[in-house]
């Protein structure tokens, strides 16, 4: 069933910024994590603004939802909590590197110039060529 | 004199329905607020800003962290803020699950208070919430789920906000 909306936001938020768009889910999102942290360690508000050194409105309006985060902060927080806030995909990003150079390793004939970006162990692999000919991977 | 004001329905989404109040004869109370920033205001980002923070709150529910406390201790109205440009458009959250959109806008005053319409806006919103709370314990207005069920219509005494 058909949720009611509002026709005239509906019109405004057509004309809404995908970056907009992103930048809100994205605070409601941290807003969430940071919640979700307190409550799992058990620290209220007012002990996160004291171990920041701020002020409980302060942390109020981090947890709004539409607060614009700067790294820094972000980062006080995650030394303050212990915790990460910020969760990269840099394993993900390692892992696909690492596949991509593992199917390739049948077929390199020469060692790509630019490599610089290939894990360390991958690029030591690829140059010093593979003796098999298995295509374990495909 | 008694003005006729009514609770009326604005937008549902997953976890929260969002009503608004409705005086007799005029546009809704945040119609009159979204009037005041139209398209292309100098304040449009910020506008856009809080209509996706009303879509995410809806989304994930109305948990009080999202909400900026006004009003007294011991009523149910708030604010959604734009901290940015101190933008506050003031609700009643009855729960987790039912916000009233009322009016707002930029507080230019260290207190809502100060600004004569910003604490008409306010005022409007405890009068509503007082009568709201009276009628859910004697049945008169009931709450299933996410929506308000009952006698909606109010008929308040003075009309500052009018």
């Amino acid at each position: 069933m058909k949720m009611l909306k509002n026709n005239l936001l509906e019109e405004r938020r057509k004309k809404i910024s995908k970056d907009i768009d992103l930048f809100v889910e994205h605070s409601f999102d941290l807003a969430d994590r940071i919640h979700d942290l307190l409550e799992k360690k058990g620290i209220e508000q007012k002990d996160l603004a004291q171990l920041l050194g701020k002020n409980e409105s302060e942390i109020s309006k981090w947890m709004t939802g539409t607060h614009n985060f700067t790294l820094k902060t972000i980062s006080k927080i995650e030394a303050a909590l212990g915790e990460s806030i910020l969760l990269l995909n840099k394993n993900a990003n390692a892992q696909k590197h690492a596949i991509y150079y593992f199917k390739k390793l049948d077929y390199i004939i020469e060692p790509k110039k630019d490599s610089s970006n290939i894990p360390v162990f991958w690029n030591t692999l690829i140059q010093s060529k593979p003796q098999t000919s298995s295509n374990y991977l495909n | 004199m008694k003005s006729k004001i009514e609770i009326v329905e604005f937008e549902e989404y997953e976890k929260v329905y969002f009503y608004t109040l409705k005086y007799y004869g005029e546009v809704t109370e945040v119609d009159k607020f979204f009037d005041q920033f139209p398209d292309g205001c100098e304040f449009d980002e910020e506008i856009n800003i809080l209509i996706k923070a009303i879509e995410q709150i809806g989304e994930r529910g109305a948990f009080m962290r999202y909400f900026r406390y006004e009003g007294k201790q011991n009523d149910n109205v708030y604010a959604i803020p734009i901290e940015s440009i101190s933008l506050r458009l003031y609700v009643i959250r009855l729960s987790e699950n039912i916000v009233i959109l009322g009016n707002g806008g930029r507080k230019t005053t260290p207190t809502y208070n100060e600004d004569p319409f910003l604490n008409s806006c306010v005022k409007l919103l405890q009068e509503i919430d007082g009568y709201i709370r009276k009628r859910l314990n004697s049945g008169s207005l009931s709450i299933i789920n996410k929506q308000i069920f009952g006698n909606t219509t109010f008929y308040l005494t003075s009309n500052e906000n009018a």
